[in-house]
């Protein structure tokens, strides 16, 4: 018996089949990017035969070694920062008693297009304010990107914590710093980590902004733009350099999601 | 069973434990709590029973020191001026509506956290959790996870959590409101028994008057952010000061209308629709001829047989089956009167006299209007 065009079993393999090839869509440029920086040709689109020249060049090549430590210390420093002020941020926000229209202030800067922003941070501090840019203001515009996601990692994660255990190790005498450290910080642990080592991400991959707020500095996003832009016998190098960006990014990745997603008994 | 407990138990000293005068508290504009005072002794059981929004919790949570009243006169505990003072710092321990257990600690962690975070040594503070979650039966679930525990054990841990430290006073928020209804009769008789042998002062807020009466040495019904009547189960239910009082201590017939005369052994006759009822005047005042007045009379103090000062007619218009007993809802000229209905029962449509004795019968005053609230 057919039981309608609703209930056709297609529907299952079109979705599971869909799903397959979005996920391939997904992964499959990565992956053969990956294994063209091992090969001798890699504009050939042919594999073989396999070398690990380009890794050779890479390392011998020092013109790449100082963005990546720009990029890497940026990192850190808006990962960080935007953990703390994510957490204090996010406490105090649910503590309010309307809090939606400050998440929705909070959140906005979400929706705003990269260059647009990168563009507006680019003349409010080099041209109303007469500064001259660097690291500090790509800094500053990283961590106002990484910030509203920080935000939203904290909310959903803390919202979780009922305050009255607040009141009930106040109850059993415990003071203000014991109940954080006991009580609060447990719940705001995986947000707060989580919120780090996204931010670490969205700083560490951030071209639009930096492009405007850069000054003389250069990340590796925008020194792999400007290779990969140059036509230059570079391109099989920069093959190698994304792999070595790709290696950087999974693990950190992998960490949040860890921290971010565990299940575990808490709640 | 639960009586036996309740009888058998010493009467509390004369030393004041608690001391409340005068605390008011307000939201914005809402006023939750009129300037209440309230007291208790050492080793009492004082309930604060009424609905929800009376102000029972908001008092609980003054008390505890979680909610800083708006003003108050007085706030002692054990004597001491407690008024400033943060919760952590006062001498009585709250056991939580909905648990409020740590969901991140193992049973032991949870009950050892009073002593923890006060500096008591692991060894002292493991041995003294142990021993309250063997006061509260739960030996060997200490390594237990919270979510693991049903109903009846979370609420335990909270109480071992709040015993364990010993507070001269324990605030008990609807303890045993989750708890199904078999779990709740059980708990009943053991938190009155754990209450006797450790001789603390339970303040205790339920919205069931079932409750108060089985539990209590003294229940504070409020309303609307007052207390309407403070005194004995007993004084409770057998001498209402109003009408709400009566009407919450579940009386069933209450019976509206005019103080005609005043008897000289304190009773009172009321009027209603020309039918002449007596009985024994409970409200504060003194009674004014010509006011407005209830004859509150409960079911099961009304019969159909002879004897009694008051009576009416009456025709069985509905028998509702009760389980212990069967009510039964007659057809009077002064409305319908609820009376339980003995063995065997008597068919639909039978008119009857229905009878009660002065003695059991209580007359109060209309409800106080009340400007502002």
């Amino acid at each position: 018996m057919n039981a309608g065009w609703q209930h056709h079993r297609g529907w299952r393999f079109l979705s599971a089949g869909g799903g397959f090839l979005l996920l391939a869509l997904a992964y499959m440029p990565i992956l053969w990017l990956m294994v063209l920086s091992f090969s001798e040709r890699p504009l050939s689109a042919i594999p073989f035969p396999l070398t690990l020249g380009w890794y050779e060049q890479m390392l011998a090549d020092t013109r790449w070694r100082q963005p990546m430590w720009t990029s890497c210390w940026l990192a850190l420093g808006v990962g960080a920062l935007s953990a703390i002020l994510a957490a204090a941020v996010g406490r105090s926000i649910l503590r309010l008693n309307r809090p939606g229209r400050v998440i929705a202030l909070a959140l906005m800067p979400l929706f705003v297009p990269g260059l647009t922003i990168g563009a507006a941070q680019f003349l409010f501090f080099r041209i109303f304010l007469g500064l001259r840019l660097g690291i500090w203001s790509v800094f500053i515009g990283h961590l106002f990107w990484a910030l509203p996601f920080a935000l939203v990692l904290t909310l959903v994660i803390y919202s979780r914590f009922d305050r009255v255990l607040l009141d009930a190790a106040a109850d059993l005498g415990a003071g203000p710093w014991q109940r954080f450290r006991l009580v609060e910080w447990p719940f705001l642990r995986p947000a707060f980590f989580g919120a780090g080592l996204f931010g670490f991400l969205l700083s560490f991959n951030e071209l639009p902004r930096t492009l405007f707020l850069r000054g003389t500095t250069t990340t590796m996003p925008v020194f792999q733009w400007a290779q990969a832009a140059d036509h230059q016998s570079y391109v099989p190098i920069s093959f190698a350099l994304a792999t070595i960006v790709v290696a950087v990014t999974v693990p950190v990745l992998i960490g949040f999601f860890r921290i971010a997603f565990r299940q575990d008994d808490r709640s | 069973m639960r009586q036996a407990a309740r009888a058998e138990r010493e009467q509390p000293s004369s030393e004041l434990i608690l001391d409340v005068r005068n605390a008011v508290h307000r939201y914005g504009s809402y006023v939750a709590l009129h300037g209440v005072s309230i007291s208790a002794r050492r080793g009492e059981f004082l309930t604060l029973l009424g609905q929800s929004g009376s102000g029972k919790t908001t008092l609980l949570r003054i008390i505890a020191g979680l909610e800083m009243p708006t003003s108050i006169e007085t706030l002692d505990i054990g004597g001491q001026d407690v008024r400033t003072k943060p919760a952590a710092q006062r001498d009585c321990c709250t056991v939580f509506q909905g648990y409020a257990l740590f969901p991140h600690m193992s049973v032991l962690e949870n009950v050892e956290f009073g002593m923890r975070v006060r500096g008591v040594a692991a060894g002292e503070r493991k041995t003294r959790a142990l021993e309250a979650l063997g006061v509260v039966r739960l030996q060997g679930k200490e390594n237990r996870r919270v979510h693991q525990l049903s109903g009846g054990e979370k609420q335990r841990v909270g109480l071992a959590r709040a015993i364990v430290t010993r507070p001269s006073i324990l605030l008990l928020d609807e303890p045993l409101g989750a708890l199904d209804e078999r779990l709740r009769i059980d708990m009943q008789s053991e938190l009155l028994t754990l209450q006797k042998s450790l001789g603390i002062t339970f303040i205790y807020v339920t919205h069931s008057q079932d409750e108060a009466l089985t539990m209590s040495d003294r229940v504070a019904l409020m309303r609307g952010g007052r207390i309407e009547q403070l005194g004995a189960p007993s004084d409770l239910y057998e001498k209402p000061v109003n009408r709400f009082v009566a009407d919450f201590m579940g009386c069933s017939n209450l019976i509206a209308g005019q103080v005609s005369s005043l008897e000289e052994d304190g009773r009172v006759v009321l009027d209603v629709e020309g039918h002449r009822f007596s009985g024994r005047w409970t409200g504060r005042k003194a009674p004014e001829k010509g006011a407005r007045a209830h004859m509150a009379i409960r079911a099961e103090r009304i019969s159909a047989s002879p004897g009694g000062a008051n009576q009416v007619p009456g025709r069985l218009e509905r028998a509702v089956y009760k389980g212990a007993r069967i009510e039964g809802m007659f057809a009077t000229p002064i409305g319908t009167v609820v009376a339980n209905l003995g063995a065997p029962s008597i068919p639909l449509g039978t008119g009857v006299v229905l009878r009660w004795d002065s003695e059991q019968a209580a007359v109060v005053p209309d409800d106080e209007a009340r400007a502002g609230s």
